[in-house]
């Protein structure tokens, strides 16, 4: 008992200290009130009445939302004279995941215009885990408010290979986070990242999550129905965006590995199968393919004009965190795809004013 | 791996020492710790281990010469073939784009239209094509081929008598605890406790080993690393500073530096203390010296001794009158200054501290009668000028940076200047008036309240490690 005594108190101690010292280090560098709880869910995204977009001034982490809950600086909701509005939407892969604060690619679109000297305005409206159907709720009860001149669209074709096909989130009541530590909550995003326990943690998962499924609930190939979800989905978005007098630009779907993928990337699509159980491995970016080449037809058959940036993108793997989402290198390759392909249409938009 | 990962603390420590300790030989022991140290080591790149096993062969073989021949001759040769074999593979990872770029330089400055070769064909492997672009310097080479190097010299000079043993040499090169970041450790330091391995008592040094690392970890993760996060950026933007963040960055980049050495270092010695070898300082308060001699007696000892002993000796030392001495101090500082990398800016640090000895050995009598705390903060303020070119990736960014300082500039200042300014005080503190690690761990006997201090370090460390701001040792890239 003598002997457990000072261990157990060193174990507190360990805690408190873990715990004291996470809420310094957030206080210090990003700026979390010590008493605060952060929560991703609640801090960034706001279930309003009849949609779901960003909290205004959501902050969680490296994570900064303006006054109308978008990512990037503050600006006046009227657009000024002369300036050409260009609003993204989209998932993480817009909104942000792996890339360095202010690494984003819009972010980089925005300085990238800049420094050409364009009077361009760019909106990050993207949300993290935003699906297309959800978007259009988005876009139809908030974004549109904000009349942006062009609105680039870059959806996330790998929700349709979720259990269910995407529908629109229906926006619930939300309540503040408890207290939760901190210090846990790190050691725990840690372990998350070594890499046998991710490892393990994949097997785990898709052991539970197939164990009880039928064969003919696997998607061994690209699912039509899914596509045909998808195509209904894009068009009913950019055709709201057209309705409401902006141009909607659409924009392939870069992913990570090639298709077929070789032996060496399918372990990385297997551990990111996990969100997906029901696709096989070679089935993702297999339906990546099969998305690009649907929006592609859709911008030719509609005159929508589409960005091809799966073309330059597809297979560098140095450009991707995971399958989907950009690292800085990729961020800034696509930020430079997108300048590439915007910069004719606003030369268009400025000669027809 | 780095000390202040979870893979190592969690991982590869507890399993090396548990296993460690279970084996029962000396012989079982070395082979346990070179196994360890390439396991360690090739976690970055398996392949640096072949490199770092054929300097350890080139070198062990040359030990069994100097044995074995015993002839002037054979023993020079024992000499000079494996000290220049490790020089070359040094200088062709570390300095050959160095090389070729100073090259370059003259052969345009003379006016010359010549182009050196960016590629080569590598000799023997039919199509493989080498673009020295591409070479990779593999971490810690600049540390083990000291090592190395230092084997050899002093089994010359029959300083130290070679072992016969393979897997006791592969332990001495590989010990992961000061594989990629010194200390220098020279054979004959550790020679003893390597012989007596098989012997060691584990509880004898455990505590005092503890310490040292937990020391070591605070020096390195609490304050290093937290002063990191609010310089980082600032030099970042080193062209947008204010004079105020100018001096704020030098200023925390000076504790940061010295911490996160000697944090390093004060893990490699807890490190060796765990397993029974007892490793040299490398580290005694430096921003404590009160002039340019006693500051390198103080900072990165290890490697200060090791170049007075195989440069500055050997060319001569102050034997040959007073000019001959210059140059040698001169000389030893620069090229001190290019082991710690390929780039000018690491030139010029050396040739800064060469100077600053020289003066110092003119200026002595006079400087000397000067008050105690005005010769220390007179040295720290000379150092301090130095780590702006040892910072910088170029000497115009440097001397961007001394002039923002020097000349009032409006712009940048660093994030949170008052959280800031707490942080660079306790650094301050501990730096330069408070006590260092081995002054903390003289006659170390453990009690219950180091349980529940090295607890909160240890908490409050995983905190941070665990936040994602750990970064890796800043010596990692000599």
């Amino acid at each position: 008992m003598s002997r457990l005594l000072p261990w157990s108190l060193a174990l507190v101690i360990i805690a408190c200290c873990g715990e004291v010292a996470s809420r310094l280090d957030d206080w210090t560098f990003l700026d979390i009130p010590f008493l605060a709880n952060p929560d991703r869910e609640y801090d960034l995204i706001l279930n309003d009445t009849h949609c779901i977009r960003g909290r205004p001034h959501g902050r969680f982490k490296k994570y900064r939302l303006n006054e109308f809950g978008f990512r990037g600086p503050e600006f006046d909701k009227a657009k000024p004279p002369g300036t050409t509005r260009i609003m993204l939407l989209g998932a993480s892969e817009t909104f942000g995941l792996y890339e360095s604060a202010d690494h984003e690619y819009p972010a980089l679109l925005r300085q990238m215009f800049a420094a050409k000297g364009d009077d361009v305005q760019i909106i990050n409206a993207a949300i993290a885990g935003m699906t297309l159907p959800t978007l259009l709720e988005n876009w139809k009860h908030w974004a549109q408010d904000f009349t942006p001149d062009f609105v680039v669209i870059y959806p996330s074709p790998q929700f349709y290979l979720s259990d269910e096909a995407p529908r629109a989130d229906t926006p619930k009541p939300q309540t503040p986070p408890g207290f939760h530590s901190r210090f846990l909550g790190r050691l725990r995003d840690s372990a998350a990242q070594a890499p046998l326990l991710t490892a393990l943690r994949v097997r785990y998962v898709l052991w539970r999550d197939l164990r009880n499924q039928d064969d003919d609930r696997i998607f061994h190939n690209v699912p039509e129905d899914r596509l045909k979800d998808f195509l209904k989905d894009i068009a009913a978005l950019a055709e709201a965006v057209a309705a409401s007098g902006a141009r909607p630009v659409l924009v392939t779907h870069a992913f990570k590995t090639s298709s077929p993928p070789t032996p060496a990337e399918t372990s990385e699509l297997t551990a990111f199968r996990i969100f997906f159980p029901r696709a096989e491995p070679a089935v993702m970016p297999a339906f990546d393919a099969a998305a690009n080449k649907v929006l592609l037809e859709l911008g030719r058959e509609r005159g929508w004009p589409v960005i091809d940036a799966a073309a330059d993108l597809n297979g560098r793997t140095a450009d991707f965190a995971d399958p989907v989402h950009f690292n800085d290198a990729g961020s800034e390759a696509m930020a430079k795809i997108l300048v590439r392909g915007l910069m004719p249409l606003l030369q268009a938009a400025k000669e027809a004013r | 791996m780095l000390f202040n990962s979870f893979m190592f603390l969690l991982v590869f420590l507890p399993v090396t020492y548990i296993v460690f300790w279970n084996l029962h030989s000396a012989a079982q022991r070395y082979v346990w710790l070179a196994f360890t140290g390439y396991v360690f080591y090739g976690y970055w790149n398996p392949w640096f281990c072949l490199l770092m096993a054929f300097s350890t062969l080139v070198s062990y073989f040359a030990g069994l010469g100097f044995l074995t021949l015993q002839t002037p001759l054979a023993r020079r040769l024992c000499l000079i073939i494996p000290i220049a074999i490790d020089l070359a593979l040094l200088g062709f990872f570390k300095y050959a784009n160095f090389g070729l770029e100073a090259t370059q330089w003259l052969i345009d400055s003379v006016g010359l239209d010549w182009r050196l070769p960016e590629e080569m064909l590598v000799p023997f492997m039919e199509g493989w094509q080498l673009k020295f672009r591409d070479i990779v310097l593999p971490v810690g080479i600049s540390f083990y081929t000291f090592h190395t190097i230092s084997y050899i010299v002093d089994s010359y000079r029959r300083v130290i008598t070679p072992t016969r043993n393979i897997f006791e040499f592969a332990a001495y090169v590989s010990l992961f605890s000061q594989l990629v970041a010194g200390p220098i450790v020279r054979f004959r330091q550790i020679e003893e406790d390597l012989e007596n391995l098989g012997a060691a008592d584990r509880t004898r040094w455990l505590p005092i080993g503890v310490a040292y690392f937990i020391y070591g970890f605070a020096e390195k993760v609490l304050l290093a690393d937290t002063l990191a996060g609010f310089i980082d950026p600032a030099f970042k933007t080193w062209d947008q500073l204010s004079t105020l963040g100018a001096w704020s960055a030098v200023l925390g980049y000076t504790f940061q530096l010295y911490f996160d050495f000697s944090g390093y270092s004060s893990m490699a010695i807890g490190l060796g203390y765990m397993f029974g070898l007892r490793i040299p300082l490398n580290f005694n308060s430096p921003y404590k010296a009160t002039d340019p001699s006693d500051f390198w007696r103080r900072w990165h000892i290890s490697l200060s001794t090791c170049l007075r002993d195989y440069l500055y000796i050997p060319l001569g030392g102050n034997r040959g009158g007073e000019w001959l001495t210059y140059r040698n101090m001169l000389l030893t500082m620069l090229i001190g200054g290019l082991w710690h990398g390929a780039n000018w800016t690491f030139v010029v640090w050396g040739a800064y501290h060469g100077i600053l000895l020289a003066l110092y050995r003119v200026f002595a009598p006079s400087w000397d009668r000067l008050p105690h705390l005005v010769r220390q903060l007179s040295m720290f303020f000379a150092a301090m000028i130095g780590w702006v070119y040892f910072r910088s990736d170029s000497v115009t960014i440097a001397n961007h940076i001394l002039a923002t300082m020097f000349v009032p500039t409006a712009g940048v200042d660093v994030l949170r200047p008052d959280v800031f300014a707490l942080v660079l005080a306790i650094a301050a503190w501990w730096g330069m008036i408070g006590p260092n690690v081995q002054e903390l761990t003289a006659n170390f006997a453990w009690r219950p309240r180091h349980t529940l201090l090295f607890a909160a370090i240890f908490g409050a460390a995983l905190a941070l490690i665990a936040g994602g701001r750990n970064s890796p040792f800043l010596y990692f890239q000599f």
